[in-house]
């Protein structure tokens, strides 16, 4: 995926993955509660997302559909971050995330049976 | 005063503050120069300004003798300042016009990508943060927010503040956040934004003006150095040393920027701009009283002797030989031999010369920053003279401040004849009056020309 979004642009998409399509004004009405962006905000990120690719647009009333999944952004964010600081190498990030001591034992016993599956 | 005079004045008080920052600026605290720079962008783009004995303007005009103008007299029809555009004027002016619009389009549509961007920003949610803001009171409510769009934090919005940090800002380190946050502040409190304004509107007034460029970086500069100061007022070493540390790991954390024209650290001209900062918060004292004091009378002086006019400028006492009289075709006119045996408003126009008015309100001439409108009679004789209107007393009455002059009485034969023109239609758009008062007749311009009880017919 070569599609690189921006956490605002990634806010958008984040609302159409939780609550499925959404027209643009809804989607205003909600950031508006959630972040407090004004309307002209939001269409503006969501005219970026359209034009990178991310969202596509359907009638009527501007309805919005995102075109990528939740687990591609997952993916390629984590593959980037893996590449940019961890050497490409999966095993640094996990040493990483695991000295970080921000997870719970049983978070770590979940990524060692999801490591265990991949290989 | 014409954009070209107001540049040149705001030049002269550039160059003096330039030379002060050289001399003064490790002895006095960074706000000095920051009051001084705000100080040429007022003076750079507010059209009026203060008569002052003390002005430079003031003492220069003590020397030489003025040169002889040409006077100008149109008719009431006439649009004022259609005197002798050549092309050559007409070009110039019209080449800064386009200079000026592209500018301010440029800071235009710059500042509106950028507050596109920032307003597309999430909310700020770290324990530092939080902390931050419960030790701050402010009148108007800041607004903290998070973008991965910008490398370095920054504040926009005058009236609703928003505090804006890049998303890659170390928020663990609550100390450096701390004082991220209150760097910040200070260019809030202190209205950073609408004085950034001011230094662009004055740059885009004065864009041939390479010392008006010079101004902008300088202030721009000088605006951060002396928010650092307010920061670290009450700092100690160690403490400055922290800042300082934070400040290079924004440096370090940042890459290419954005939009590196609204970014505050800028390396156009000599020390590198971080360097400098760097440095002057290192070597950053506590200023004592004596300095304080001595910084304000800076100021003070600086703004009486730089910042103000002259106080003959506006109040034409003299007219000075070989004056030329003429009219609109260029025509000059022998003075007592025409048939204008009146007087009529004069106003002086961009290059100090006077044409007749046919405007006559006086409240917008007021606002023009004219004191009042100035009044030129002369006869047969070749006598005349300038005389101002001005507020004498409380009630606001107009009244006549002669100054140097001593009018000439027109016989009642000459005054006949004068009201008979000005009835029958030969001397349009004047009007009579007589000031008993002050001994002398008076045919002003227009009937409304001024008010008061004094004014009969």
């Amino acid at each position: 995926m070569s599609i690189k979004l921006f956490d605002s642009e990634l806010k958008i998409m984040d609302v159409l993955w939780k609550e499925g399509d959404k027209t643009a004004k809804q989607i205003s009405d909600i950031l508006k509660a959630e972040i407090g962006w004004n309307m002209n905000t939001t269409y503006t990120v969501i005219k970026k997302c359209i034009a990178k690719g991310a969202i596509e647009r359907r009638e009527p009333n501007f309805l919005c559909h995102a075109l990528l999944a939740k687990e591609e952004v997952q993916a390629a964010e984590a593959e980037e971050l893996m590449n940019k600081l961890f050497d490409g190498s999966p095993d640094l990030l996990f040493a990483s995330l695991l000295n970080g001591r921000q997870l719970s034992p049983e978070q770590i016993e979940h990524l060692r049976q999801m490591v265990a599956g991949l290989k | 005063m014409s954009v070209l005079q107001r540049s040149i004045t705001g030049a002269v008080l550039i160059l003096a503050v330039l030379v002060l920052r050289a001399l003064l600026a490790r002895r006095l605290p960074r706000f000095t120069f920051m009051a001084l720079w705000i100080l040429a962008a007022v003076r750079l783009t507010v059209p009026f300004t203060l008569p002052s004995r003390f002005s430079l303007y003031s003492w220069l005009e003590g020397f030489g003798k003025p040169k002889a103008k040409t006077m100008l007299l149109l008719p009431q029809s006439a649009a004022v300042p259609a005197q002798g555009t050549s092309p050559i004027q007409t070009g110039l002016w019209i080449a800064w016009l386009i200079g000026a619009v592209l500018l301010a389009a440029y800071f235009g549509m710059s500042y509106c990508r950028c507050r596109r961007r920032f307003c597309a920003s999430l909310p700020a949610q770290s324990i530092g943060v939080e902390n931050w803001r419960k030790q701050v009171k402010s009148i108007r409510r800041i607004n903290i927010r998070v973008s991965d769009q910008i490398t370095s934090p920054l504040t926009y919005g005058i009236l609703r503040p928003v505090i804006l940090l890049p998303k890659n800002i170390s928020w663990q380190d609550e100390a450096a956040l701390g004082y991220v946050l209150s760097h910040e502040y200070v260019h809030i409190r202190r209205l950073d934004a609408a004085v950034k304004l001011l230094m662009a509107g004055a740059l885009c007034v004065h864009w041939f003006n390479p010392l008006v460029w010079v101004m902008y970086f300088l202030a721009n500069r000088d605006m951060e150095l002396s928010c650092d100061e307010a920061v670290l007022s009450r700092s100690s070493q160690k403490e400055k040393a922290a800042y300082a540390l934070a400040l290079l790991q924004m440096e370090e954390s940042r890459g290419a920027s954005l939009y590196s024209h609204f970014s505050k650290n800028n390396c156009y001209f000599g020390k590198n701009a971080i360097e400098e900062r760097i440095c002057a918060i290192m070597k950053m004292k506590k200023f004592s009283a004596f300095v304080l004091v001595f910084a304000l009378m800076l100021v003070l002086s600086v703004t009486a002797v730089f910042a103000t006019s002259s106080i003959n400028q506006s109040s034409v006492s003299d007219l000075p030989e070989g004056t030329v009289f003429q009219d609109e075709d260029g025509n000059s006119l022998p003075i007592g031999e025409g048939q204008l045996k009146a007087a009529g408003r004069f106003l002086q126009d961009e290059d100090g010369n006077l044409v007749l008015s046919p405007d006559d309100d006086l409240s917008a001439l007021m606002d023009d920053g004219v004191e009042g409108p100035i009044v030129f009679a002369f006869d047969e004789d070749g006598n005349y003279g300038v005389y101002q209107y001005s507020l004498t007393d409380e009630e606001n009455d107009w009244d006549f401040n002669i100054e140097g002059y001593k009018p000439k009485e027109y016989t009642d034969e000459e005054m006949a004849q004068i009201i008979a023109d000005i009835e029958s239609g030969k001397l349009k758009g004047f009007s009579v009056s007589e000031l008993e008062e002050q001994g002398f007749r008076f045919v002003t311009y227009s009937e409304n020309c001024y008010s008061g009880e004094d004014a009969a017919e």
